[in-house]
């Protein structure tokens, strides 16, 4: 059996509740990256749900995707208070140390090192989740006959695979900042575009068998609903 | 021996406490049909349904801490959008919008069975269904036997070897050889199905 089909039985029997700790955590960080072993997933319910005749049965439904976005908005909400909280907090302390605890200045500092570059890490992961890079890259195909098949957000930035409804080509659409450009491994039939937005310089690429005017046109619509 | 779903839940359960999205992505794509079926019963509209399982979702994320595990994930989620839905149709009743007939008088809420939304919905449910039961009469016999006694019995894959006389090992491929071919016909339903909305749509 290939890797594919090993990882693809693993998720039957986790489904089954027949894998061991060790596997479902690897599983688990498996699933992150294959949209495909989450479709198994999901297949392996539907039928298990179409069996189950004490359940009503409604044509599949899918709010799994939105759902992951609601909740990184909301989330990032929350980390915010909680900065803010952390910040007043810790002036509260640095005063209190400077004037009674001089000694022990050097490990605290290096405690809120961390939590600063916590902070950070949290600040740029807010902006590119933001809603707002989802938004270009769905606006960048508003007119075009697409589904989108998956999304990919992570903090170096966002990836969304498209199917064209009509031809059913296949494309994919990221949005990354300009400092992580080496992510988007750039081929022959990929196109970039780069858009400023609030001091900060991004890409948008568009790769896939698409034409090359369909690509112009998405990069077109990524500038222009950027800059709206 | 059966295998329940509460303790199958149990281990993505206690990862998504840790902070692991995806145990609860799992937990989310296993019930989320379930869920707006029970909340649809509620509301009666498709689209409001979903909103109330997404609003009963995050909340029972947010909440994940509180959840006791000596109870099963989907009782509690479920409790959580019927109240969530029963929530819903109040605050329509405060509004003026909902018709008296649909709250009694005592607060009960009249549920009825399901139906989809649209007939075109009804006939996709009706088509993947008979999808589905086609590819589960045509597996070969050893495969069928261990897909009913897994999805319809709920036995562990220990108890199917001893009825059907095999080794574990044997049972676990058997499932998974029987999943593989109804993921393709449930791909190939999706494929065709789509397709056809855009031969009709262009």
């Amino acid at each position: 059996m290939n890797d594919n089909k090993v990882m693809r039985e693993k998720i039957s029997a986790l489904a089954d509740g027949e894998l061991s700790e060790f596997e479902t955590r690897r599983i688990l960080s498996e699933i992150k990256h294959n949209p495909a072993y989450r479709e198994f997933w999901r297949n392996i319910h539907l039928v298990r749900d179409l069996c189950d005749e004490s359940e009503d049965f409604l044509y599949e439904r899918d709010i799994s995707t939105n759902l992951r976005a609601r909740l990184r908005t909301d989330l990032s909400v929350e980390t915010n208070e909680a900065e803010e909280r952390l910040s007043k907090k810790k002036n509260y302390f640095m005063v209190s140390l400077a004037s009674f605890f001089a000694a022990v200045t050097f490990s605290f500092f290096s405690i809120e090192e961390v939590t600063f570059a916590d902070i950070a890490s949290q600040k740029i992961d807010t902006a590119i989740n933001s809603p707002e890079a989802m938004n270009v890259l769905n606006n960048s195909v508003s007119d075009l006959n697409v589904v989108l098949q998956n999304v990919e957000i992570n903090n170096k930035g966002t990836l969304a695979n498209y199917k064209m409804m009509n031809s059913g080509e296949t494309f994919k659409l990221s949005l990354y900042p300009l400092k992580e450009i080496n992510k988007i491994g750039i081929q022959e039939a990929t196109k970039i575009s780069y858009i400023k937005r609030d001091g900060k310089v991004y890409v948008v690429s568009v790769s896939g068998n698409l034409s090359a005017e369909k690509k112009n046109l998405i990069l077109q619509k990524a500038n222009l609903s950027a800059k709206n | 021996m059966k295998v329940s779903n509460k303790n199958i839940d149990l281990n993505l359960v206690k990862r998504a406490k840790k902070g692991d999205y995806q145990a609860f992505d799992l937990l989310v794509i296993k019930y989320q049909t379930r869920l707006i079926a029970t909340a649809f019963k509620f509301v009666k509209d498709i689209q409001i349904a979903e909103d109330i399982v997404q609003e009963s979702l995050i909340k029972s994320y947010k909440s994940l801490h509180s959840f006791r595990e000596d109870s099963s994930f989907y009782t509690w989620i479920y409790r959580i959008t019927v109240n969530t839905s029963k929530n819903f149709l109040v605050s329509k009743k405060r509004r003026g919008e909902l018709l008296q007939t649909e709250i009694g008088q005592e607060g009960d809420i009249e549920i009825e069975s399901i139906s989809p939304d649209s007939p075109e919905e009804l006939l996709m449910s009706n088509q993947l269904k008979r999808v589905i039961e086609n590819c589960l009469n045509q597996l070969s016999e050893d495969t069928k036997t261990a897909i009913t006694l897994r999805e319809l019995e709920g036995l562990s894959y220990e108890e199917i070897s001893k009825i059907v006389n095999c080794p574990v090992g044997t049972v676990r491929s058997r499932i998974f050889r029987g999943r593989e071919i109804l993921d393709k016909e449930i791909e190939n339903y999706r494929e065709v199905n789509k397709q056809n909305i855009a031969k009709e749509t262009s």
